[in-house]
């Protein structure tokens, strides 16, 4: 297990970050302010921000630091929720397939996901404005994990009643990427026997969608709740006909079966804000007879 | 199952990390010096920027101020051309006037002539 967190915890992906071209000055060419950088998948885009704006300021039409200006970021001009890990926005936005990224893969192909820097007078609708930088941040961080510890524990107690010692070294460990300092507060929180377990499900297509549902560890006949029983309570539609559903589960840039048991996966692949995020990526007739002919 | 996970995970990292030296590695700059350091070079360069709009400012001011004298010299010329415009045009009405009753009084003389000469005429 120690492994996979291992893995988890030290996956990154590459970000060329651009910006909206109507932003830039005139005359001032896109490529000129791209930037190619490596992203934990384990961490919020906006702690890039001061490092972003930095490199692209005088190249923008407006002083980014106004305080009257919202910053966020765009895919295929979607606006970004930030307030995700990294890794989780990159497999919902992408609609992710692992398995079919792996079978168009070569030694050549670059895996890399382009976004785009924007801001504005108004953030758009859903997107947390960002107001306060790291300090913004770091609060909302520490609530998740509040909610977390609620959602498993039945209470805040444990997060709340952590040393400020400690809350600043789980803060840090994030920043530092120092997974055993992290690893050692957040057992902490997470019991070995949970109420509940905090998992998000994302998905991008047909429509944007993020549920937050109350999963149980065990169901009424002591068996371990799957990903399989939630979802088949929560999207029936797909569950009603025979054979495979034309659905995958993607998490942390690999599919995990729909027989997995939450909370083991939950203990794998639990994000850095305490969440399971999972991703949902709905398979086209074509595809689904290509994965069942692998399969 | 586990391992099945860490082969996956580890097919991610190779497809996900490939020419991963074409992406900088960027330490996460959130450290409260750094965004300091961040926010006092803005404010540098915020200052300077403001300074030489300043500067260019004044300039303009002073190139403004000079075309406003200007200006007002230009006015102040009209203003006398006007004035003198205004007497020229008070004498050569009153002249008018004058040559207008010199007219009248030579017309008068004529006709008292012709009067003269048509009853001298007539008494033949």
């Amino acid at each position: 297990m120690d492994e996979i967190r291992n893995l988890v915890w030290n996956g990154a992906i590459n970000v060329k970050l651009t910006v909206k071209s109507t932003l830039l000055i005139a005359g001032v060419k896109k490529e000129r302010c791209s930037l190619n950088i490596r992203i934990p998948r384990d961490i919020y885009l906006p702690m890039y921000l001061p490092f972003m704006k930095n490199q692209v300021k005088d190249y923008l039409k407006a002083d980014i630091d106004d305080r009257e200006l919202f910053v966020w970021f765009e895919y295929e001009n979607v606006p970004l929720y930030w307030n995700y890990p990294v890794g989780v926005l990159f497999d919902s936005m992408t609609s992710l397939i692992p398995s079919g990224r792996k079978r168009g893969d070569t030694s050549s192909s670059i895996n890399m996901w382009t976004i785009e820097l924007a801001y504005g007078p108004q953030a758009p609708s859903g997107v947390l404005p960002i107001v306060k930088g790291q300090e913004q941040i770091q609060g909302y961080w520490m609530h998740q994990w509040k909610q977390v510890c609620f959602i498993l524990n039945g209470s805040a107690k444990q997060m709340m009643s952590l040393a400020m010692y400690d809350s600043k070294k789980f803060w840090e460990s994030v920043i530092k990427r120092d997974r055993k300092s992290f690893e050692f507060i957040a057992t902490k929180i997470i019991p070995a026997k949970p109420r509940h377990i905090p998992v998000v499900i994302h998905q991008s297509l047909p429509e944007m969608q993020i549920m937050q549902p109350v999963i149980s560890a065990f169901q009424a006949d002591q068996h371990e709740e799957t990903f399989m029983d939630v979802l088949t309570h929560l999207l029936p539609v797909l569950f009603e006909k025979k054979g495979r559903a034309p659905i995958k589960i993607v998490c942390s840039g690999i599919e995990i079966p729909l027989e997995a048991h939450i909370y083991e996966t939950y203990l794998r692949f639990f994000s850095f804000d305490g969440f399971l995020h999972i991703s949902l990526c709905l398979l086209t007739a074509n595809e689904v007879a290509i994965e069942g002919l692998e399969n | 199952m586990d391992q099945g996970y860490i082969t996956k995970l580890q097919d991610r990292d190779v497809i996900e990390s490939r020419f991963c030296d074409l992406f900088r590695d960027v330490p996460i700059a959130l450290r409260d010096e750094d965004i300091n350091a961040t926010k006092q070079n803005n404010l540098k360069s915020t200052v300077n920027r403001l300074r030489k709009e300043l500067k260019d400012k004044d300039a303009e001011v002073r190139s403004l101020r000079e075309v406003i004298k200007v200006k007002n010299n230009d006015s102040e010329k009209l203003n006398n051309e006007l004035i003198s415009l205004n007497i020229e045009n008070n004498l050569v009405g009153h002249k008018y006037a004058q040559l207008e009753e010199e007219h009248e009084k030579l017309v008068k003389r004529w006709l008292e002539r012709v009067h003269q000469e048509f009853d001298v005429l007539n008494a033949r």
